[in-house]
């Protein structure tokens, strides 16, 4: 966990944040240890490394740690409060936020002069979690707290892809550690309370006839912009951060696979759209909702990210 | 507006606004009442028919994104007028109990035994699962399934 080296001595890929773990202290690492091993053993069988000479070579590692890992603890920031401290603490260390959401170099070593300045996620965007992140409303303490326990805010939306698994996981976490990694979190963008929401519908805007109809039959019940999210937690996409963003990815993996994460607990659901529009129509769909409800520059090679999107795994 | 569509493998012209959903003109205008209005947001799965072969919801799928994708509903499923196999098979298995559900189970079902015409439990549980049913008939929709796909 500190080092990134297993019992026999090898040599661990980062894929296993220990860039990251490195951070937790020896107590909570021992008390991980002792939790993993009450559970009772299986037997599993290793996968053979796949990966191609000299990644498959694996003291070369080594050489990728003295670039990337670094083990140094940190340091309690006394002009910061103890809540501020301790999220810190989870999410620079077991938490590993940045794994996804700093951008990483050609090393597949996280960019340290571009903190949080949003990555990726088995082919979803990692948003940013630094100023840079577009938003109609900006994010407070209390709704990151609320987003991240629930995996659903009524004004930025609903956690999909990889990060509906850690909703999923902080709803089990106490609220009051879930409130200090909001406080953290929210610290790291430092924008003014005051910055004002930017609502966006240009339904005057021209679009093509048959693809707002496409739109009001397929999307509109759900997605109705009048705040009633209704029993499948829909918002107006105008509040949607998915939408924002600088890339598609999202907000096209979230039409083709829908929403489910949530569907035994009550929270957002959104049906999966993979088999009710074909691929263009998808690529056309997110194109209108960009140029409808953001006033974001329009996305280019939807329908690259649309097809891509259908060939990946789906859990 | 007047849109063309196949339905059950023939050519059907309908007058209706582009963004309705399919499921009310195949009830309403068409007169086909197999697929049922149940929670008309996606999330049901009762007004299930087949797109291309492929189980999708028709409350959500508006005429003007149809084009010319082949649609089947419950009443394609038959064979010269009488149950196919797997229409027989829930009939046998007494496979319902309000029955509101059935016809969009029957659908998503026989897509998956097109595609996999002898799938184990595990595989008929994951595919099924977009489908809800609140009676809890679920055991006996597992036995007309697996008998469709044995006999």
């Amino acid at each position: 966990m500190h080092e990134g080296v297993d019992r026999e001595g090898r040599q661990l890929y980062p894929a296993f944040p220990y860039d990251h773990f490195t951070k937790a202290t020896n107590e909570d690492i021992h008390a991980l240890y002792s939790f993993l091993m009450s559970i009772p053993a299986i037997h599993n069988v290793i996968p053979a490394n796949q990966l191609s000479f000299p990644f498959s070579f694996r003291p070369i590692i080594a050489g990728w740690k003295v670039l990337f890992l670094s083990q140094a603890s940190l340091e309690n920031d006394a002009s910061k409060s103890v809540e501020w401290n301790r999220g810190r603490y989870l999410v620079e260390g077991l938490g590993h936020c940045g794994s996804c959401h700093t951008p990483r170099n050609a090393l597949g070593g996280e960019k340290k002069s571009s903190p949080y300045a949003g990555g990726a996620a088995e082919g979803w965007n990692a948003p940013p979690l630094n100023a840079s992140l577009v938003t109609a409303h900006r994010w407070t303490v209390d709704q990151l707290a609320e987003y991240l326990s629930t995996g659903w805010h009524k004004l930025h939306g609903a956690a999909a892809g990889p990060m509906a698994d850690v909703a999923k996981n902080l709803g089990q976490a106490s609220k009051d550690e879930v409130h200090a990694i909001a406080t953290y979190v929210a610290s790291l963008s430092s924008l003014p309370d005051s910055k004002p929401a930017v609502i966006a519908d240009n339904v005057g805007k021209s679009q093509p006839a048959d693809i707002a109809a496409i739109y009001a039959g397929a999307c509109a019940k759900c997605h109705n912009d009048r705040n009633d999210v209704g029993p499948s937690k829909a918002l107006s996409l105008s509040l949607s951060t998915a939408v924002q963003q600088r890339e598609p990815a999202n907000t096209v993996r979230v039409i083709l696979h829908g929403i489910q994460s949530y569907r035994t607990g009550g929270g957002p659901y959104m049906p999966a759209f993979d088999a009710i529009l074909t691929d263009t129509q998808i690529a056309d769909i997110t194109q209108y909702i960009r140029a409808r409800y953001t006033n974001q520059p329009q996305w280019t090679d939807i329908k690259t990210e649309v097809l891509k999107a259908r060939q990946e795994a789906q859990p | 507006m007047t849109i063309s569509l196949k339905i059950n493998g023939k050519s059907q012209d309908v007058d209706a606004d582009p963004s309705t959903p399919l499921l009310y003109v195949l009830r309403n205008d068409v007169g086909l009442h197999g697929p049922r209005f149940g929670c008309g947001l996606g999330q049901c799965g009762a007004c299930t028919v087949h797109i291309d072969g492929r189980p999708t919801f028709s409350c959500i799928l508006p005429i003007a994104a149809v084009g010319d994708r082949e649609i089947t509903t419950l009443e394609g499923l038959l064979e010269d007028g009488k149950p196919n196999k797997l229409q027989q098979a829930f009939i046998d298995e007494e496979a319902a109990q309000c029955g509101y559900c059935i016809s969009g189970m029957v659908m998503r079902a026989q897509a998956l035994l097109h595609t996999k015409p002898n799938p184990t439990d595990n595989e008929i549980r994951n595919y099924m699962r977009p489908n809800l049913c609140r009676c809890g008939t679920h055991t006996a929709i597992m036995r007309a399934i697996k008998r469709a796909a044995i006999a």
